[in-house]
Formats: structure tokens, sequence, C-alpha cells
């Protein structure tokens, strides 16, 4: 199988700040890293490629300054990577995200398989990864935590619900968006270290791409931000009793009992 | 827990990796005396026996409780072989990350080193947070690594405070790297993944030739240990224990003792004692402060280890395998009034682990400093 996995370059979550007048994300102070459930899509296509054969792709879709993180997943198994760049793709919302992938998706031509985080830790909409798979009239399932090879060329995904899981078949080509911490990362392989640096990562512009220029960046996004507005944190009560483990343990109970039916 | 199997699968020779493992460990001369597993903290609570380790890795196998082994060196001591066991420990660990064979947990330390180069999965712009009003110098050839845990944990912070305020009553020059300072590997090492180990190296390497550094002070034995290893073979500064540089200062005169009453047990961090040796200086440092110094029945070479070597500060350990209970146990047994040590990862063992013991753990740079003059 041929697998895509869709990888998104995002500020830490920790680090970043949003400026209230621009209504914008403060990118500044804040340090990069691959997106939290990104990291675990890869994870996924790689144990899965790697028990049952097959190819992995990563890509993204960002500006030029991405590609070493792209080279950060080569090294840790990524067979290539693809890197959609240009202008045109700037200021893209959700929509016009979903597109342009979708784009790229069709230009490597045979894919089996697109893996998605379940959401960026930047915008958090979930979004992207059920509007690629509808670009491409690809069949879906979100929020997976399990992957494996069904009968007949299909996969199962194991979906995980608020109340339970559910496991569903699917035939491919496939749009899957992974939990975030289903898997544990495996760690860069420093023997793949000089092929990572060495690889080539393919850069595709928007005439590349052979997409409708009016579903792509700022252009193709029918999404603004209509305001913004602080929400305090609720503080800490703070309270510290003397008791032993026992009592300690029904007296937190018995608090989170009583926040329980003050929520309901 | 990992079981040894009944009916083990026939057993593959793999002579490359055995031709590098007796390279690098003489685990070829092991003739199964079983010194090492007699020597060995583990061996009464734990299922690893280091003398069937060795044996399995001479036919080219990994022991299922690999895992387990703190890397003390107690076992290197004993052997009567020269057999380097820790080092033997290590490769074996190395060679389970080809396989993706390693404990959950270990993959994510890893990329918290890697990019963020501290092992606590904190910001570096909060590295320098140990300062607080402490005031460096901020000049001279001489660096004070601070280490990740001195760094960052709150405990071991004092730590850091307490060597830099005992450098600065002595007049000491010297800089620290503050929020440029990176992790120095040595839990990399520990669990076999020499790559980033070596990577982490070079960027400290890298630091202190911008820097001019030509001796380095580590607070943690740790550092200490894979700093050491990491510039003598570079031919980068000389790296120091900080109770090695503090002795320097007594024997030059520049602290005098305090006149502190009381008795105090020393604990010897594994890297500081077995690993490189270092045993008098702490004593004297104690003996600084007044304090009448009392020792366990294992000390020096035979110390106990804590528990947190070899990677085990981020692997669990069942409650009844713990040695750093037993540790704190007989370090009351002494009836000292304070039990002393030398490394953030044994005090914050030995606080965690203590039981019912009420003998206070303290460091010996916070033990010393406020009790000595210039």
């Amino acid at each position: 199988m041929h697998i895509v996995v869709c990888m998104k370059v995002v500020p830490r979550p920790e680090e970043v700040k949003v400026d209230l007048a621009t209504k914008m994300l403060d990118r500044a102070g804040a340090r990069s890293v691959i997106n939290s459930s990104d990291m675990n899509a890869l994870e996924t296509a790689l144990a899965f490629r790697d028990a049952h054969g097959g190819k992995v792709t990563v890509l993204s879709m960002g500006p030029p300054p991405f590609e070493p993180y792209l080279r950060v997943a080569l090294a840790v198994g990524a067979d290539e990577a693809i890197l959609l760049s240009d202008r045109a793709f700037g200021g893209a919302d959700t929509l016009a995200t979903s597109y342009t992938l979708a784009a790229g998706i069709r230009k490597i031509g045979k894919v089996d398989l697109v893996l998605c985080g379940e959401e960026s830790s930047d915008g958090g909409t979930s979004q992207v990864p059920p509007s690629i798979a509808e670009w491409l009239n690809a069949s879906q399932a979100t929020y997976v935590e399990r992957l494996v090879p069904g009968k007949h060329g299909t996969v199962h995904a194991t979906r995980v619900l608020e109340d339970g899981k559910e496991t569903v078949e699917l035939s491919v080509p496939a749009v899957i968006s992974v939990v975030v911490g289903s898997n544990e990362p495996r760690f860069l392989d420093y023997d793949r270290w000089a092929f990572a640096q060495s690889a080539k990562v393919q850069v595709w512009n928007e005439k590349e791409l052979c997409g409708d220029p009016q579903y792509l960046g700022l252009k193709g996004s029918p999404t603004a931000v209509a305001g913004l507005r602080e929400v305090k944190k609720a503080g800490r009560r703070r309270e510290t009793v003397t008791v032993t483990p026992d009592e300690a343990a029904s007296r937190i109970k018995a608090e989170i009992d009583r926040a329980k039916i003050a929520r309901s | 827990m990992a079981q040894r199997s009944e009916n083990p699968a026939p057993v593959r020779f793999d002579d490359e990796a055995w031709e590098a493992l007796a390279a690098t460990t003489n685990a070829n001369l092991c003739f199964q005396c079983g010194t090492c597993t007699a020597a060995c903290p583990l061996a009464e609570n734990t299922p690893l026996r280091v003398r069937q380790l060795v044996r399995e890795a001479q036919f080219g196998e990994t022991d299922a409780f690999l895992w387990k082994c703190m890397t003390c060196a107690e076992c290197n001591a004993s052997c009567p072989r020269g057999v380097d066991i820790v080092g033997l420990v290590r490769t074996l660990r190395g060679r389970e990350w080809r396989t993706r064979n390693v404990p959950k947990g270990l993959p994510t330390l890893l990329w918290g080193m890697y990019s963020d180069g501290n092992t606590f999965h904190l910001p570096p712009k909060q590295r320098a947070s140990w300062m607080q009003d402490v005031k460096v110098p901020g000049k001279g050839s001489t660096l004070l690594f601070v280490g990740c845990a001195a760094s960052y944990d709150p405990r071991a912070q004092r730590i850091a405070r307490s060597v830099a305020a005992l450098l600065n009553l002595a007049g000491v020059e010297y800089q620290v790297m503050g929020t440029e300072e990176v992790c120095c590997g040595e839990a990399a090492r520990s669990v076999g993944h020499d790559g980033l180990f070596r990577d982490l190296q070079q960027r400290n390497t890298e630091a202190f030739r911008k820097r001019g550094v030509e001796r380095v002070i580590a607070i943690s034995p740790h550092s200490f240990d894979a700093l050491k290893a990491g510039q003598s073979a570079n031919g980068g500064p000389e790296v120091v224990h900080y109770t090695q540089a503090i002795e320097q200062l007594l024997d030059s005169g520049k602290l005098t003792k305090g006149s502190e009453k009381g008795t105090v047990t020393y604990h010897d961090p594994c890297y500081l004692g077995r690993h490189n040796g270092v045993y008098e200086p702490p004593r004297r440092l104690l003996e600084l402060s007044g304090l009448k110094v009392v020792e366990m029945g294992n000390s020096r070479a035979q110390a106990l280890c804590c528990g947190g070597g070899g990677g085990r500060m981020w692997m669990e350990t069942p409650p009844a395998e713990r040695p750093g209970t037993r540790r704190v146990q007989e370090a009351a047994g002494t009836g000292a009034e304070l039990l002393a040590t030398a490394c953030p990862y044994c005090i914050s063992v030995f606080e965690s682990e203590r039981g019912s013991e009420a003998i206070p753990v303290t460091d010996v740079a916070e033990l010393i400093a406020g009790r000595v003059k210039a």
C-alpha cells in the first residue's frame, strides 16, 4: 500500500500567544513542532508499512522553512517527502487547505491510504481530514486508534467514540484521521540521518499542482474570524488538607462528585 | 512483567554483532563465575541475573530483564575478568532500539531531549529559572554546567543555587550557559541510544569551544561522567564534579571550616564513586561544615545504588524492587542526623522512596553553603 501522511508544522501550543488586536496567533516567541497527532498518524503509517509492506510519503503545505521538519519525518522512517509551497496557498482556511492537500494527493497518483492527525493544535477544527476525503471522493474514518488490513484489499479502522469504540471496514482509497496519543511515535533513526539530509524533498508550487486558483489560499477561504475574546481561566482553589491517603481519596472523590452535580 | 520462556526459541548466532560486543566489552572473557550476580543489588529483589545476561549475550541473545539494570557498575567493579558489563548493557539496549523493542516512554524521553534539549519536556527558555536572584560572574574560562535536573526540577534547583553560592563565596570567575545549555545526553547513553548521545555531545562541544571554555564544573555526576567521556574523546575542556572543584578551593584556602555540630552519613552516587573514583572530595566537604561523617556498612566502592541510574529515572519500578527504600533504611540505621549525597537523581529517589524513614536528605552543596566562610 502507498500511504500518504499529511503533516502540519505548528507553533508549540504552550509557547504561542493570541494577539487580541489582530485576532491572529503571535508565533514570534514560539518554537515550531510537527503537530502532535500528525506524529501519531506517521507512527500508524510506519507501523502499518513495517508489518504489511508498502511505502510512506509525507505531505505538507507550508512555507519553505517547513522543509527541515519533513526531513525529520524522513529520518524517523518515511520514504518520501513532498512540500506544497507557494504564496498562492497562503491564508488558507480548512476548505482551501483540504483542497490543496487533495490536489497534492491526486498529483502523487496511486495512493491507498491518507493518514492525518485528528486535528491541528493551532487550528483545532478537525475539518481537514474529512474534507480531503470529500475532495477525493474517498471513504473516511475519523478518530482512529488502530488500523489493520482487512479482506479483499480493505482496511479495518477502530474509532474512539465518546462512549465506546467502533471498528469499521473501509474500501481504499481511504482517508483516516488518527487520535492523538494513540501510539508512541518512534524516535529518530540516526542511521537514516544521512539519507534524510540528502534526500530530495519535492516542492510543488501552484503551477505544478494544477489546481483551480479560485479554491486556493485566501481566495478559496470563506472563513473569517468575526470576533475574539479572552476567556478567564478558572483559578485553582489551592486547598490543603492533612489527612491519611484513604481519607484524601474519599475527599477528592466527594469533591469531583459535587463538581459534577454543579455542572449537570 | 516479562517472564523467562519455558520453551525458548532456537538460538541463532549473530557473529557480527557478537564480535562487535566482544571488542568493546570483553564479554568473550566471561567464564561465568557469577561474581557479578552476587554483587548486583537487584539480584535479591528482581529476576535480573547478570551472569545469565552475559551468557545470553555470548550467544547473541538479549536478556528479558535487560532494562532493569541501573548501570550502577557493582558488577564491573567485581568482575575478575575485566568485562565491561555496563558497556555491554548499553550496547545490548542499543540493539533493541533497532528492533523498536524498548520500554514505553523512552522514545518520548528521547524526543524531548532532541527537540527541547532537556529530559523534562520543558521549553529551553525556562532553563535558567534555577538562577532566580543568583548572581553569576559570567566571565572566565570556567563553565558551571547545571544539567537538566538542577535547571528544571524545583528541588534540585536548590543544589545549583548552593553550588553557585559557594563559587561566589570563594570569588571564582565562571560562566553559565543559561538558556543555551543543552542536556549532557547521559540519559540517552544509559538507555543505549548512542546516536542522540553523540548529537547532544556535539552540541555541547561546539558551545564550549565558542565560549572559550577550558574547564567544566558539572553539578550532576551523570553530566560529569557523560561530558568527561565526550570531552576527553574530543580533546575538549577538563571536566570535574563540583565536589572536586570546591575541594580545590578548600585546599587553596579560599574557604574555611564552619562550626556546625552533629552527624551526617554520605551516600556515594554510582556515577561519582564507582564510575569515576571520586570518594574523598564530598566527604572532605562535609567535614568542612564541622559535621562528623558516619559511614554506612556499604560505602565507597560497595555503596548501594539509589535505583535512578541507567535510565531507570524514566521507567516505573515496582515498590518491592526499589533499592532506594533499602538505602534510606541503611542510612537511618547509622544513627546519623542527616543523609547527604551529591547527585540530583539520588536525592529525588530517596525523597520519594524514603517510606517511613524520617532522616532528612540533602545535597553536599546545600549542606555546606551557609555553613562555611570565605
